[in-house]
């Protein structure tokens, strides 16, 4: 093994250039890859994961606040409860927002201690509260109000007394006397930033007696923690809540989470990103599989000369083919080990924001099948690429091997092809270039691969986060409809709109109410009435019309598709009071608060009146005049209702950190791809220009200047790269619309609007094709440029 | 009558090498001659040949080809010289394998500023000359060395250049077509083209050559008028 190991060794260091090549085209395909892969991993499930690490709550029952504690304790000794916590206090607040206004209805918990034995609370930052003045924040709120450790945080009691939104909200019990005078606040030090597995929804932990103080001597409600076996199924589930609350009395029971409710949401969620993800590895592995394969096969054939000449020595076939195989996975080997590191480092950050985005404390760090699939994958296509023409070239004789590396492996076809571009009216460097790119179809084509990929790749990239960006503007409604003024009663209506109307910074602004109704074959769902035109609304359409008038309402695509409808298609609506028959003028992208599973019928409050005669406005929906901010609307309308009506600016009521990193990591991963397809073009003409050495010296002694030479051989690449443009954009804008259309089905079995996809200009869509081109120059310059300066003299004279 | 070709004081010294490969090399080549120039190998005489065509540049020294100072040309500069000024001619032939025979010859003419069409004609009229008209469309694989020979030395002149540098134009032939290569390039000779031609030969040289240089170690070291030049 001796001369074989000595040989391979001083083939690799000749060949040191195009083994750094190959090795960097694996580490970028495999960085991608492994990146793409772990985050998608973190994603499936992660609700299960971080359930179990936490020892989450299979159950979280909310009891009337009038019942007594012993009482409630006394409910964790039922068969089949393993663990507990409680009973502490819950209730409502509304916290102060950093730039001013507040935050409304959040749930506040006097959770006394984060018991790791049940939902052990994950602390992010600093500590658990110890005494009153103390507050615990959750990640998501921490977020929204910009607090960190140490800070204050100003919380206010609630002004209305509700048990949350939608139709599945339990009225609270009417303001209590006295209570229409300055609400109680706390003004508390945030000592610490948590997660909560089991109850998400937990704005912040604060002491008992703070949560009392908070709710204004109204009765609050108690919340108790349960691991419960067995636990596997909602019937199991069920038959638990029974054993749990047998000793008490049916009203007992105020509200109610199960594990699976929650593992539901959360798992829908993190599908979303499966495509995206599972798109940009795929786009990984094939544009390295089309750079590998090129390269692998082109090393193979310019060493077939030397294999003629090594045979002729005395090399066996298997030397010669072990030769061949060991300079090839060896610099692709520590590409793929030094790409598969990289990637998992630079998963981290985006794996624990990920986690966390679904309201779970981090318990994740890498998979290892993920460790194990990306290098086997990589190394496999740089295995099958090299090991047929390895042993073909192991087999050859040696006169069969020399004569083959002396002589062009040029067919009829591939001469019929240069003869016909030596024709072309273009300058003479470039037809020698274009020739010289034609000549080889075999080795061209898997080049256009590569680029396809990273011009699909890209232009994936940039279409995605450009129309998700677009959704996310549509789902805030944040140009049309900013501002949310919810009412403490109905009969405050009149007088609240008079409020709106006389402000300055009002442009538009319509009353909403809300009932429940029923539809054929959709079931129950809610029906939002607007009193007035509220065609400006913002909800984009995606067929048909906003509607006009009573007789008439929209819905999003699920409503259809569950009552089996069709634009202009009545429905028969029923309600408590009556039915309506309406017509469904307009399907609408709709991810309204109001929205359950994608079901929401919105039209006339007229036509709400009707269905339920007890329904009246109850909030409304503003839109501030140009040039008056969302933030600057609230404050006026605070300080004109002095605080007694709640108002929030909808973008606020959630943190856009995780949206911008999931945008960053599609950026990050489109910008890896074309990388990668920059190295493939790179290695590709650095291995042509190798072969074409001494044809480039000729060339040169007869009157080639070095510009043109340059100018060749960028030249050979001129017609992939343009061709990939043309394949490689309507092919990434493919993908990129079915992927969001799986993403708007997934989320809330919504069709996605065509104008979240009309995002590109026209000249943007130039660009893009245009961009193969563009990384085909700029993969084939740094080899032409060598190519350039290459000494005549020297060449010929090796010959 | 004044020398076409003027070599002054040039030494060709390669990255760190002990011997140079040309030592002070004085010489003037004249116009319409065939000179030759022997020695054993390793002497220099391809690498005199390379710095006279501008294929390299000297360590030091002056080299003038038809007033123009090959010697201070960067490389755009020698290779719009070497299209019109010079004509190569190698030993192991050089053609451009994926272009046809008739290609071949064009190309050249083409980086001289002729037109394809221009360049296909002037090919064809050139390969017609030399008993090459068949062969326009083959590709220089199929041919044989001789053949290959008559189309580098077709390549080399299409464009009339003011010198014909031959190196070791017979080396790679048998003993048939190595003649037949020399009285090409003699027919040529006698209707003006200077030709500097590097031969290990020396019989071969007196029997072309009007004057003879001798190279040793890179050094003259001897120049006479051979038989030829009688």
């Amino acid at each position: 093994m001796g001369a074989v190991a000595t040989k391979t060794r001083a083939d690799l260091r000749r060949r040191r250039l195009q083994s750094v090549a190959l090795a960097l085209v694996l580490f970028l395909a495999t960085a991608a890859a492994t990146l793409s892969l772990n985050i998608l991993v973190a994603s499936h499930e992660p609700f299960e994961r971080a359930f179990a690490a936490a020892n989450g709550a299979h159950l979280v029952i909310a009891y009337d606040g009038t019942i007594d504690d012993a009482r409630l304790a006394a409910t964790a000794h039922a068969a089949g409860v393993t663990a507990s916590a409680g009973p502490y206090p819950i209730g409502e607040a509304d916290f102060e927002h950093l730039k001013g206004g507040r935050v409304f209805g959040q749930s506040i918990s006097g959770r006394p201690q984060a018991d790791a034995s049940i939902d052990a609370i994950t602390m992010i930052a600093g500590r658990w509260w110890q005494r009153p003045g103390e507050v615990v924040l959750d990640r998501s709120i921490a977020a929204v109000l910009e607090k960190q450790v140490g800070d204050r945080v100003t919380v206010y009691s609630t002004p209305q007394a509700s048990g949350g939104k939608g139709p599945d909200a339990v009225p609270g019990p009417p303001e209590a006397p006295g209570t229409t005078g300055p609400r109680p606040t706390l003004s508390a030090t945030v000592v610490g930033i948590a997660g909560s597995v089991s109850t998400p929804d937990v704005a912040a932990w604060l002491s008992p007696s703070d949560v009392t103080l908070l709710m204004a001597g109204r009765p609050t409600a108690k919340e108790m923690l349960y691991r419960v076996e067995p636990a596997a199924t909602q019937a199991d589930l069920v038959a638990a809540k029974a054993r749990i609350t047998a000793a008490l009395d049916p009203r007992a029971v105020t509200g109610q989470t199960t594990w699976l409710d929650l593992r539901t949401s959360v798992n829908k969620t993190a599908d979303l990103y499966v495509p995206v993800l599972l798109a940009f590895s795929i786009f990984a592995l094939l544009a390295a599989a089309f750079a590998i394969a090129n390269v692998i096969s082109g090393i193979v054939l310019s060493s077939y000369r030397d294999i003629g000449v090594m045979k002729a020595v005395g090399f066996t076939p298997r030397q010669v083919s072990t030769m061949l195989l060991v300079q090839i996975l060896a610099p692709a080997t520590l590409g793929t080990a030094l790409g598969v590191a990289a990637g998992l480092v630079a998963s981290q950050p985006t794996v624990v924001s990920t986690t966390e985005a679904f309201g779970l404390p981090p318990a994740f760090a890498f998979s290892p099948l993920v460790l194990l699939v990306v290098p086997l994958a990589a190394l496999g296509v740089a295995s099958v690429a090299a090991l047929g023409p390895a042993i073909r070239a192991g087999r050859l004789s040696p006169v069969e091997a020399m004569t083959r590396g002396t002589m062009p492996a040029v067919g009829g076809l591939a001469r019929r092809l240069r003869g016909l571009g030596f024709r072309l009216p273009v300058a003479l460097p470039v037809r020698l270039g274009l020739t010289a790119g034609i000549a080889h179809p075999a080795r061209s084509g898997m080049t256009l691969g590569a680029l396809v990929v990273g011009v699909a790749a890209a232009t994936f990239a940039i279409g995605t986060n450009l129309s998700l960006l677009r959704i996310k503007t549509d789902i805030d409604r944040g140009a049309t409809a900013p501002v949310r003024v919810e009412l403490p009663s109905p009969d405050r209506a009149a007088d609240v709109a008079t409020t709106i109307a006389g402000l300055s910074g009002t442009a538009r602004f319509v009353g909403l109410g809300q009932g429940t109704v029923s539809v054929p074959l959709a079931g129950s769902m809610p029906f939002v009435g607007y009193d007035g035109d509220a065609s400006w609304i913002g909800f984009p359409i995606i067929h048909g019309r906003w509607f006009a008038g009573p007789g008439e309402a929209v819905a999003p695509t699920n409503v259809f598709r569950q009552a089996g409808k069709q634009i202009g298609d009545t429905i028969q609506v029923q309600g408590d009071s009556g039915a309506v028959t309406l017509t469904l003028v307009g399907e609408i992208f709709d991810t309204g608060d109001e929205s359950r599973d994608g079901l929401v019928l919105r039209g006339s409050l007229a036509d709400l009146r009707r269905l339920d005669a007890t329904a009246a406005v109850d909030r409304f929906e503003i839109q501030p005049v140009a040039g008056t901010s969302a933030r600057d609307y609230r404050t006026a309308f605070s300080e004109a209702t002095q605080d007694a009506i709640a108002v929030s600016v909808i973008s606020d009521l959630s943190s856009d950190a995780d949206f911008l990193l999931f945008l960053s990591v599609v950026a990050f991963l489109g910008v890896v791809l074309v990388a990668i397809s920059i190295g493939g073009v790179f290695n590709t003409v650095l291995l042509e220009t190798r072969q074409r050495w001494r044809e480039l010296a000729i060339l040169k002694a007869i009157g080639l200047t070095p510009l043109q030479v340059l100018v060749q051989v960028v030249s050979s690449v001129l017609v992939v790269g343009l061709l990939a443009g043309f394949i490689g954009v309507p092919l990434g804008l493919l993908i990129e619309r079915g992927v969001i259309a799986y993403m708007g089905e997934t989320a809330a079995h919504l069709a996605i609007p065509e104008s979240a996809f009309d995002v590109l200009l026209p000249v943007a869509y130039v660009g893009l094709a245009l961009s193969g081109l563009a990384i085909a120059v700029v993969g084939a310059f740094l080899p032409a440029r060598r190519a350039a300066s290459l000494r005549v003299a020297p060449v010929l004279q090796a010959e | 009558m004044a020398a076409l070709i003027s070599l002054r004081g040039v030494s060709k010294i390669y990255d760190r090498a002990t011997q140079p490969a040309l030592d002070g090399i004085d010489l003037d080549i004249e116009a319409g001659k065939i000179t030759a120039i022997i020695g054993p190998s390793g002497c220099g005489k391809s690498t005199l040949l390379n710095l006279i065509g501008g294929l390299d540049r000297p360590t030091r020294g002056e080299i003038v080809v038809d007033d123009v100072r090959v010697d201070r040309l960067d490389e755009t500069g020698s290779a719009r010289f070497r299209r019109s000024a010079v004509g190569y001619v190698f030993q192991f032939f050089h053609l451009l394998d994926d272009l046809s025979v008739a290609g071949n010859v064009a190309v050249a003419a083409q980086l001289a500023g002729s037109s394809p069409a221009e360049a296909d004609a002037r090919a064809q009229e050139l390969l017609g000359q030399l008993g090459l008209a068949a062969k326009a469309g083959a590709y220089p694989a199929t041919l044989s060395g001789g053949e290959r020979q008559r189309v580098a030395i077709a390549r080399a002149i299409v464009n009339r250049p003011t010198v014909l540098l031959a190196d070791e134009p017979t080396g790679a032939l048998d003993r048939r077509n190595g003649d037949s290569a020399l009285a090409l390039l003699e027919d040529l000779n006698r209707h003006g083209q200077t030709i500097v031609l590097v031969t290990h030969d020396e019989a071969l040289a007196e029997r072309q050559a009007h004057r003879i240089v001798h190279l040793v170690d890179g050094r003259l070291a001897g120049d006479r008028f051979a038989r030829a030049a009688a």
